[in-house]
């Protein structure tokens, strides 16, 4: 471990100061990213940063700092910052530094054949993508993003403790947005890939489906203001539950807001519904064997079958309620403090595909965006309207492309809405979070 | 902070397989940051953000490479290796550096990290209280504050040093109304680039209130119901309509690559008369504004469309390349781990003629979007949405009963074209802006306006 001698000289120089436990942790990434415009290197990216957090009592209670210059000279700022703010620190809540789980999983997040993929691979693979997108259909007129990027990352835990738990994995991701142009009417489609196996990364098929978007919509129309059964494709649903991914955690919930207070043991959605957070998902973006607070995570059902099983815990949420840690402590980068968040949280699929699923549909919408989740989304009331696109539904089959509409709705609500899920779960692009396609009930659809 | 000897030999690595231009971005920040929230400290963080920035031209490619290493060896690999991905020939060679005296208009009076924790933490408590006390429907609020002192240095191939420090302060509160299982927000997030003097300056009773004023209105509303309606905006962050569905599409970033609707549109009528919009990066102490752009380049006051004919676009010197336009002073970035592009500063739509009462009374049946949420858009096909996070009816040309949940859909270019009456009040709001390189403090604002028709969602 690189930076074992660094902490420790900073949990002398913390004690030297009066500080009690105290924990660092240090992450880093080296990353490399291309973006094409036709076929010319408009951005190519090379970033290497990493950054180390400290944190620790001073009497009693917690205090944190950061800096990115990972130097000697650095220690004096950190013991300083961390002490003033934990000098105001009036939390009736108690902090800890975790000793250690006494088991942890083992997960493997690093391809090394990703390693071996040259830069001269990733930059003809975007320019690629580009170009097949652009040969497709003469109604394609540019490339809005056309992107590949890679990265390696690596995370240290040290605390006074004795813990000492590391943490490392690559990634590589595409994502291609395109412009699509007729008698002056203007439409975009998209489509992304992020994995670690490069294998995987096909720039047909991603050109194919970006096209697909933007050509289908490009005589797309509103509907009828009214309500519809709508199928909601599996990453605006996973956008959605992304956007209300807080209301699980143990803290929304103390702190009031979360509308899920109270509700443990009690049916808070539709039989069929199932919302899984596993760690160990394989390929996920967020696979770890350990938290924020170096506490061991663990597979669980938060809703099953319908019915709220748990919230989501770090240890001073569980300790507040007398449970156990979930292993659900957040800590986005260096520069966070302790939260509470998912790790990979996706709605539990189901057996029938996305055609079986609209099958039944006499008259609805299936919706394959929503626009404005950060903004026309109250996570904390669970009412959203959302600008939305996708197709008329008509006896089951798709009828035509639909745009410039809003839906909305109530996410509690539409939680008990939910008729079934379909079998492919997809992963949305901040990672972490994914769905199945979604049959609902009914939502409200403002058009026309 | 770093010496301009090790800048030049970085510079040097940098063009030393042909880049025609390279530039260094050196940045030193500390932040600080309180979240005051159901009664007690939720945290508090303090922090120094270094590291370095290194841009290279060749043509029309552009390369970027970030560290946070400092050293001179560290510094010059870095460069080394971005420079590797230029395919040029010719040596081109670096200007001596000349230091270039940065004109400070935004004057600092108290520098945000020389305050205690100590009295951040009274100004969150102060404000904390007086928005729980507003209304017992008033369950729970957050009161954050948060300061940046920004310390950045540019070099560039041509010649240029020069050094800026950036100051910036905000307070934002949130607050949150309970009735009968259903929540509703209010917010309000005044920020300066400015001192911590901004902050005492501040009427914490009053911003306070107003965040809980508009979540207990909301609690208490029924839900907006959708159609097609006139829509009167009013003022400050009504601005953030302009700012998205237009602001957006007229950054060199979408125009160069011609995917913007207002690409090859300067000279042409994109709006009606009664429309001015400005971006103005250089009025003292606005949330938007800087000394200098994050290339160096004096920040300006860009009319962007005047009298409806749309007069220029927002340009950084990339792109202004790709484009054969000079840089607007507009370029701009988060951090040194962003390349730098053309973004807006203080955007707003110029005052009009009318009265504001002239133009609710002027509609028969409508939506008076109060305060404006957020909102999002597509620069290529200009399709927007905000959400109206206060709002009411207009019904035969007053100000009805109140509704939540509203949603303005639309396209820019269009919902630009039906802005037919403005006021003459206007006033100017804080922002977060989030784009390709990355997220900037910017102003939106405007005066109250009249949108003779827009789809609102609703339920």
């Amino acid at each position: 471990m690189k930076y074992k001698e660094l902490a420790e000289r900073i949990f002398k120089a913390g004690n030297e100061a009066g500080m009690q436990d105290m924990e660092v942790y240090v992450s880093g990434s080296r990353e490399f990213e291309v973006k094409i415009t036709r076929s010319e290197i408009d951005g190519y990216k090379l970033a290497d940063n990493s950054g180390l957090g400290f944190r620790g009592f001073y009497n009693g209670k917690i205090g944190y700092s950061y800096t990115e210059k990972i130097s000697d000279d650095s220690i004096p700022y950190l013991v300083k910052g961390a002490i003033e703010n934990a000098e105001i620190n009036d939390t009736k809540d108690q902090d800890y530094i975790f000793e250690g789980s006494l088991k942890y999983t083992p997960v493997n997040n690093l391809n090394t054949e990703l390693d071996g993929v040259t830069e001269k691979q990733k930059i003809d693979f975007a320019i690629e993508m580009e170009k097949k997108a652009l040969e497709m259909d003469s109604r394609i007129k540019a490339s809005q993003y056309c992107m590949l990027g890679t990265g390696a990352y690596s995370s240290e835990l040290f605390n006074t403790k004795g813990l000492a738990l590391a943490d490392e994995g690559n990634f590589a991701y595409a994502i291609l947005m395109v412009l699509a142009e007729e008698n002056g009417v203007y439409s975009s489609g998209f489509d992304f890939i992020i994995d670690n196996d490069f294998s995987k990364f096909d720039t047909g098929k991603l050109a194919k489906k970006a096209v697909k978007n933007a050509i289908d919509l490009l005589d797309a129309k509103p509907v009828e203001s009214g309500e519809y059964e709508i199928v909601l494709d599996g990453m605006a649903s996973a956008g959605l539950l992304g956007a209300v991914s807080s209301i699980f955690s143990a803290r929304a919930v103390h702190k009031n807001l979360s509308l899920l207070k109270g509700k443990l043991g009690e049916k808070v959605a539709a039989e069929c519904v199932t919302l899984v957070d596993d760690p160990f998902y394989k390929g996920g973006t967020s696979t770890s064997s350990f938290d924020g607070e170096g506490v061991a995570t663990k597979y669980k059902n938060i809703i099953e079958g319908g019915v709220l099983k748990t919230f989501l815990h770090n240890l001073k949420s569980a300790s507040k309620d007398g449970v156990e840690s979930t292993g659900n402590a957040s800590r986005d980068s260096y520069k966070s403090t302790i939260g509470i968040s998912p790790t990979n949280m996706y709605f539990k699929p189901g057996d029938k595909n996305l055609e079986g699923i609209m099958e039944k549909i006499s008259k609805g919408l299936y919706l394959v965006d929503l626009d404005g989740l950060h903004s026309g989304f109250n996570p904390i009331s669970g009412d959203f309207s959302l600008g939305a696109k996708g197709y008329l539904i008509e006896n089951g089959k798709v009828a035509r492309s639909v745009n410039q509409i809003t839906v909305s709705g109530n996410f509690y609500e539409m939680l008990m809405n939910i008729e079934e899920f379909a079998s492919e779960l997809r992963f949305g692009m901040g990672g972490g979070i994914g769905s199945p396609p979604v049959r609902i009930k009914k939502l409200s659809v403002a058009g026309e | 902070m770093i010496s301009k000897n090790v800048i030049a030999s970085v510079l040097e690595a940098a063009v030393s397989t042909g880049g025609d231009f390279a530039e260094l971005f050196i940045e030193d920040s500390s932040k600080s940051s309180l979240n005051y929230l159901d009664g007690q400290l939720e945290s508090s963080q303090t922090g120094r953000d270094f590291g370095v920035g290194i841009r290279i031209f060749s043509g029309l490619n552009c390369i970027y490479a970030y560290t946070n290493s400092f050293d001179q060896d560290s510094l010059v690999e870095t460069a080394l290796k971005a420079a590797q991905a230029v395919r040029g020939s010719v040596h081109q060679g670096i200007k001596v550096l000349n230091n270039m005296k940065t004109n400070r208009i935004h004057v600092v009076e108290i520098m945000p990290d020389s305050v205690s924790k100590k009295d951040k933490l009274d100004i969150v408590k102060t404000a904390y209280n007086s928005a729980i006390a507003y209304d017992s429907l008033i369950k729970q609020v957050s009161s954050r504050y948060s300061d940046t002192v920004q310390n950045v240095a540019i070099a560039n191939t041509e010649g240029l040093y020069r050094e800026d420090t950036r100051v910036y302060t905000r307070l934002m509160i949130n607050a949150v109304a309970e009735k009968n299982g259903q929540m509703q927000t209010g917010s309000a997030n005044p920020g300066s680039h400015g001192g911590y003097e901004f902050i005492q300056g501040l009427d914490l009773n009053a911003i306070a209130r107003s965040a809980a004023a508009t979540a207990v209105v909301m609690v208490n509303a029924e839900y907006c119901k959708a159609g097609v309606m006139p829509v009167v905006i009013d003022n400050a962050f009504g601005g953030v309509i302009f700012h998205e569905a237009c602001g957006h599409g007229l950054e060199a970033t979408s125009v160069a690559k011609g995917t913007s609707v207002f690409a090859g549109k300067i000279g042409e009528k994109v709006a009606p008369e009664v429309v001015t919009a400005i971006d103005d990066g250089t009025m003292p102490n606005e949330w938007g504004s800087t000394n200098m752009d994050d290339e160096g380049s004096d920040t300006r006051r860009n009319v962007l469309i005047e009298k409806g004919i749309l007069k220029g676009y927002l340009v950084d010197r990339f792109n202004g390349r790709k484009m054969g336009m000079e840089s607007t002073g507009s370029s701009r970035r988060e951090s040194y781990k962003f390349a730098p592009t053309s973004r807006m500063s203080n955007t707003f739509i110029d005052n009009g003629h009318s009265k504001k009462e002239e133009i609710i009374s002027s509609v028969d049946f409508g939506l008076y979007a109060k305060v404006m949420g957020g909102g999002s858009v597509n620069p290529g096909t200009g399709e927007f949405n905000f959400s109206v996070r206060e709002g009411y009816m207009i019904r035969n040309g007053k100000i009805a009963e109140p509704v939540r949940g509203g949603t303005l859909i639309g396209k820019g270019p269009d919902v630009l074209q039906k802005i037919d009456m403005v006021a003459d009040n206007l006033d100017m709001d804080q922002g977060m802006c989030g784009s390709s390189s990355g997220s900037v403090p910017a102003n939106v604002g405007q005066p109250a306006v009249r949108v003779s028709s827009i789809t609102v969602g609703g339920r």
